[in-house]
């Protein structure tokens, strides 16, 4: 094989690692997310308990992925993958930085319900998905 | 923001001219600096400016000059331009 199909092979051998990241933290979230949602209670939605127990175990559970995958992915990402998280960050931060204000003070004026934890954390990661999507493809 | 994408504009490159000479995909030249194929492509087609390590390190692997890789082009990307400036600001 020539050299520079070497460190081609090398560079797809990165990005084979990179995808297997990913994939491994996408699994871990939809069994933690899958555990939850069939486990709970109450009326409405995310309204009930769980036991103590699932409530450790899915925290942990959470914890060592995103530990670990952080740990990995600091490994195998290359300085643009970094730029476009670090861009994907900071997007979903201002995101909850102008969102979450206005809306605690318009619920304080009794203008809207009051914030839910679920909803201002679907906001801060669906905004930084599309802050990363943005940079990387398009 | 925008200004920060005008400054990433102002910056053209070499690489791609300097990759094709030598027969290197993209994937191959990725591998010989240590960053992805999509990195690669980023700093060809002007979609990503490179840090300075990743900079110097295109420079030694193409054994040429950093500013003949990298041409700002919002200068006219001589040394001597870049020092009038500094001189200048000393002395305000």
């Amino acid at each position: 094989m020539a050299k520079s199909d070497l460190f081609a092979e090398a560079e797809k051998a990165r990005s084979r690692r990179w995808r297997g990241i990913i994939l491994a933290s996408m699994i871990a979230g939809f069994v933690s997310g899958f555990g939850f949602v069939a486990l709970k209670q109450g009326d409405g939605f995310l309204t009930g308990t769980i036991p103590a127990w699932l409530g450790w175990v899915l925290a942990l559970l959470y914890l060592v992925t995103m530990i670990a995958g952080s740990i990995a992915m600091r490994r195998v990402a290359d300085e643009l993958e970094m730029h476009n998280n670090l861009w994907g960050l900071a997007i979903g931060a201002s995101a909850l930085i102008f969102v979450y204000p206005p809306w605690w003070l318009l619920w304080r004026g009794e203008v809207l319900p009051e914030p839910t934890h679920e909803g201002l954390f679907l906001l801060l990661f669906v905004a930084t998905a599309l802050g990363y999507g943005w940079k990387k493809y398009l | 923001m925008d200004g920060e994408t005008e400054d990433f504009a102002d910056v053209r490159n070499r690489l791609k001219v300097l990759r094709a000479e030598r027969n290197w995909s993209q994937a191959a030249l990725g591998g010989r600096l240590g960053v992805s194929r999509q990195a690669v492509n980023a700093i060809e087609t002007g979609k990503y400016d490179p840090s300075l390590p990743l900079a110097f390190k295109i420079a030694r692997l193409f054994e040429t000059p950093i500013e003949e890789i990298f041409i700002d082009e919002a200068g006219d990307g001589t040394a001597s331009d870049a020092g009038d400036h500094g001189g200048d600001d000393g002395e305000e």
